[in-house]
């Protein structure tokens, strides 16, 4: 049995009404909101290496002076649930140098933590810490890099990635 | 037998449909460009991973220490002076550290007292071919890259047939060190 184009023309501006109504009605339901993150600065250039650095076996961002390698801003609304960032390496070695450098070379921590915490880098996500609930956050990392003098001279690079997220 | 349009029905049902559409591309828009909680609140979905470059740059680094920056050789005696040259009885110990392949120069210094004619002074490493020094720079040694690295530069005093003027003489050293390939 067919349908007049009359009928056919209702049917579907039902059918599409229909979807209108079903697709207001679920923006009604709240959708939870992933943090998101952001950086001031995608390029950190540590201090000029010099003998007393290769003496001490790494460089690091000035702590005494209040310095940070990294300033990371995680923004989440306060309604929602807790969150989490991660910290790896963007490759298992550094990607400028004339050797091998591998990326546990370079450890992070938290600015404010003593040296004892450095974690050196992994290509696998490490977590930085969790906020227990929604809200923004700032968070700043020290950096220190491993040298000696073996360590080549040259430039040296690492790609870091940082990911925020539910938690 | 000519088709018979129900044109007024059509259109309304167009018209609907054409609403819905754009309902439909309204709330689409919406979603992708910021997700959509509730009617009056919209949250914008940001970015869940940023990469930061660290980078450091590492010059060439050398750094040279005299251990025993003094040498004193005690009072020659004519035998001693007999066979044409003496050897100090203690070698200049200098420790090396440098991050590339270094080269070691020596050269005289300014001879602060002595008779008019500087004594002769040949240098050599251990086990190494003794070279003449005057005032040019002489390459003495050279290594790869490392840390404290020991170097032992032996000394000797040659004596001409005509012998050497009395008194007493001092000799100074100048040393340089550089890496190689920079």
């Amino acid at each position: 049995m067919r349908c007049p184009p009359s009928d056919r023309g209702r049917l579907a501006a039902t059918i599409i009404g229909g979807l209108v109504l079903v697709s207001l009605s679920g923006a009604t339901t709240p959708v939870l909101a992933e943090p998101s993150i952001s950086v001031r600065t995608q390029r950190v250039l540590l201090p000029l290496v010099d003998e007393e650095d290769l003496d001490l076996g790494w460089i690091e961002t000035d702590g005494a002076r209040g310095r940070f390698a990294c300033e990371i801003l995680v923004e989440s609304p306060l309604e929602e649930g807790p969150w989490a960032l991660y910290v790896r390496a963007d490759g298992s070695s550094f990607t400028r140098g004339a050797v091998e450098k591998p990326c546990s070379d370079l450890a992070w921590k938290l600015d404010e933590a003593p040296a004892s915490a450095y974690i050196p880098l992994e290509t696998e996500d490490a977590l930085v810490l969790v906020a227990s609930k929604g809200g923004n956050a700032r968070v700043t990392l020290d950096v220190r890099v491993r040298l000696d003098w073996s360590t080549e001279s040259g430039p040296l690079g690492l790609g870091v990635l940082f990911r925020v997220a539910s938690y | 037998m000519t088709p018979s349009l129900d044109l007024r029905g059509a259109v309304s049902s167009r018209r609907v449909a054409l609403l819905g559409v754009l309902a439909l591309l309204a709330c689409g828009r919406g979603a992708w460009a910021g997700g959509t909680v509730s009617a009056s609140e919209t949250v914008r979905f940001g970015k869940r991973e940023v990469r930061v470059e660290f980078e450091l740059f590492v010059p060439p680094l050398q750094r040279l220490e005299v251990t025993n920056p003094l040498l004193v050789m005690p009072p020659l005696s004519a035998a001693e002076i007999r066979p044409g040259a003496i050897e100090l009885p203690r070698p200049i110990g200098l420790r090396i550290s440098s991050n590339s392949p270094w080269e070691l120069s020596i050269r005289r210094g300014e001879a602060r007292r002595g008779g008019e004619e500087p004594i002769e002074l040949l240098c050599a490493p251990r086990g190494g071919m003794p070279r003449e020094l005057d005032e040019n720079w002489q390459l003495i040694a050279r290594g790869p890259a490392g840390a404290d690295l020991g170097l032992d530069l032996g000394l000797r005093v040659p004596f001409a047939v005509a012998g050497v003027a009395p008194g007493n003489h001092e000799i100074s050293l100048d040393y340089h060190l550089t890496s190689v390939g920079y």
